[in-house]
């Protein structure tokens, strides 16, 4: 009867632990099992070369929903993350081409992209703390706003990008795809900083219960406002590499991210309400949907069947996720 | 037990909200002096029956949005449900007068199929409004695009676009009289009767109302579906307007008609406000629109130009209350 007898590991049995990973497993398996299930019918899919063209292509997705579930545990949305994109996208193409294929134009244009990545998130940051706007009507107004900066820095899809920099992002590095150690990078860094530290213990009593964590001695505000400016952040590194993969810019490169984001952030697990969700789950999101995205392509599936896929696979999420909340 | 009859709101004439509403009508005649000012002759009564013409269409479309953000809610998927009645309504009218009714019955439909899809998600599925009304609209998209292939059809018949252009005694459209009477009747509801009542008492306090007596689920799922259906008679009178069918026609409603709510004066948590101001709101987004057309700013500075403003707009009137600890 006493668990020290069991021959099962303490932690297996510990309850909290399945709590917080049990869902992310069942995520995970369902990805698994689907990635299988499509390489049963087309076998050229689990080979090297086509799961690393598949990290690459989603590696924008991923930034994105890094940046979407980080605002989302704050209770917020984020729907200007496209427009948040599309400018860091096109100021670091702006920057590039100014300065063709130099050493300099490159970092200006990173450094551009990451600022404006930066101030962008600040934007929505300080309407949604300061100005005591709710997120979704700040972040509507905004997205038409950063859409607007995009068209207004590169008003057609077109610049260059420093060519070594987009091959050695898109490119291998010690036989692994940069992509891949930029990924595993990100995931530690983020799961770390939401799961273990103060401040990711706060982002999520945050989007818990705003008053009981303000009587706590959480600087809300501050809090939030951080939440935003990392989403900004990683927005930015979603554009840069987008630049890097598509060889130029594009002001409308975004558009599609903030609804595919947060469908991967909700399919990972992560609830509207804020406060429970793992980046982890969300990783599994981002491959579920690109994954099926891919498949529509290859399949010769017309690309407006793309649009209710994605509508119902988030529905389909929603209420799950709410039918189980009902059944405890 | 109380019944909602018997909940003392504020139902006279000059509350709160009447203020505040008043005030947006302020700013809406203050900016068409800026726009005179800016652009002499832009007061000329043809262009003003005009722009009330186009503001007309955000009217009737925003006081579904006004029912919907005024329980607490928001309803983010009207701009597509726009889109697709004003599909269906082209396709089946194929500009033959015979086919108006048939027309109009399907596009009501499509509105009431959609919102009773979002409203029974959000009242019995506890879904949050913004993100079932988000995948919603997103699937309504696809679903046009679908039913179109990418190339809409049909046109508009003669009737619906006399009714949505020509001007009746010289002065308004048909469809500007169509919006004045469904505003009367949406303040009527919303001030004089118990539905519009718990409408607000449900906005205000949801947990208080359940406790009343108010039937919280029946009142929020009506008002999704009145938001859907009144959006899809949108989409019917637009085509009147525009004469072919084309994708995405209600596009570039989305941001908008939230704003005009917001400017309006409604909280966007819900409780308070009106279709009052929203109607202001509706026509200040259009002036808006309008003059940054006028002085022809290119696609990508009205867009931020307008961003801007509603961020402002909101600031002044849309903050919630500082939260107690």
């Amino acid at each position: 009867m006493p668990i020290k007898d069991s021959i099962l590991p303490k932690r297996l049995l510990n309850e909290d632990f399945r709590a917080r990973y049990s869902q992310i497993f069942m995520i995970y398996l369902f990805l698994i099992l689907f990635m299988l299930g499509i390489s049963f019918c087309n076998g050229d899919f689990l080979t090297i070369s086509n799961l690393k063209n598949l990290l690459v292509g989603a590696f924008p997705l991923l930034m994105a929903a890094f940046a979407q579930t980080l605002v989302i545990l704050t209770g917020g949305i984020d729907l200007s993350i496209g427009g948040i994109i599309s400018v860091a996208n096109v100021s670091c193409v702006a920057c590039m081409t100014r300065f063709p294929q130099s050493a300099f134009g490159c970092a200006l244009g990173v450094l551009t992209a990451i600022v404006s990545g930066l101030l962008c998130g600040l934007i929505n940051g300080l309407f949604v703390t300061r100005g005591r706007i709710p997120s979704i009507i700040v972040t509507i107004a905004t997205m038409t706003i950063f859409e607007g900066v995009a068209l207004y820095i590169l008003p057609v899809p077109g610049g260059s990008v420093h060519s070594a920099f987009a091959q050695f992002l898109t490119g291998d590095l010690f036989g692994v795809p940069l992509a891949l150690l930029l990924l595993i990078l990100a995931t530690v860094i983020l799961r770390v900083l939401t799961n273990s530290t103060p401040f990711g213990k706060a982002l999520r009593a945050v989007g818990g219960n705003e008053s009981a964590a303000y009587s706590t001695g959480i600087v809300v505000w501050k809090v939030e406002l951080w939440a935003y400016l990392l989403a900004g952040l990683f927005c930015s590194f979603a554009g840069i590499f987008l630049a890097a993969e598509m060889y130029s810019g594009d002001p409308t490169v975004g558009n599609t991210f903030s609804m595919n984001s947060i469908t991967a952030t909700v399919v990972g697990g992560t609830l509207m309400t804020g406060a429970v969700g793992d980046i982890l789950g969300s990783i599994a999101g981002v491959f579920i949907i690109y994954i099926i995205n891919n498949m529509l392509n290859l399949l010769g599936v017309s690309s407006y069947y793309q649009f209710i896929f994605q509508g119902l696979i988030l529905i389909f999420a929603l209420i799950t996720s709410s039918l189980k909340s009902q059944k405890k | 037990m109380l019944q909602a009859k018997n909940i003392s709101l504020p139902a006279k004439r000059f509350d709160r909200d009447f203020f505040k509403s008043i005030a947006v009508y302020l700013i809406l005649i203050a900016m068409l002096l800026l726009a005179e000012l800016f652009s002499p002759g832009y007061l000329k009564l043809s262009h003003m029956i005009g722009i009330l013409r186009i503001s007309s269409f955000m009217g009737i479309a925003a006081i579904g949005q006004t029912f919907a953000i005024l329980t607490g809610g928001i309803d983010l998927s009207i701009a597509n449900t726009i889109s697709f009645s004003y599909i269906i309504a082209a396709q089946v009218m194929m500009g033959q007068n015979q086919n108006v009714l048939p027309a109009l019955g399907e596009a009501l439909l499509l509105g009431l199929v959609v919102g009773l899809i979002n409203g029974t998600s959000v009242c019995f599925l506890n879904i949050p409004p913004f993100i079932m009304t988000l995948g919603v609209s997103s699937v309504i998209q696809g679903a046009y695009m679908i039913f179109t292939q990418g190339a809409p059809k049909g046109n508009t018949a003669p009737i619906v676009s006399d009714i949505s252009n020509k001007s009746l005694f010289g002065a308004v459209s048909g469809v500007v009289l169509i919006w004045l009477l469904l505003a009367v009747l949406s303040i009527l509801v919303l001030k004089r009767t118990p539905f519009g009542r718990r409408i607000y008492s449900v906005g205000s306090n949801p947990v208080a109302s359940k406790f009343s007596g108010i039937n919280t689920k029946w009142v929020i799922c009506s008002v999704y579906i009145l938001s859907a259906v009144v959006a899809s008679l949108t989409g019917f009178l637009l085509i009147g307007y525009t004469g072919t069918s084309y994708l995405d026609a209600g596009a570039k409603y989305s941001t908008s008609i939230i704003a005009a709510v917001v400017i309006g004066g409604t909280a966007i948590t819900g409780g308070k406000g009106g279709y009052m101001g929203t109607m202001a709101g509706a026509v200040i987004m259009t002036v808006l629109e309008d003059f940054l057309n006028i002085i022809s700013i290119p696609q990508a500075g009205r867009q931020i130009i307008e961003g801007v403003l509603i961020l402002i707009l909101i600031l002044i009137y849309g903050r919630e209350k500082i939260k107690k600890a």
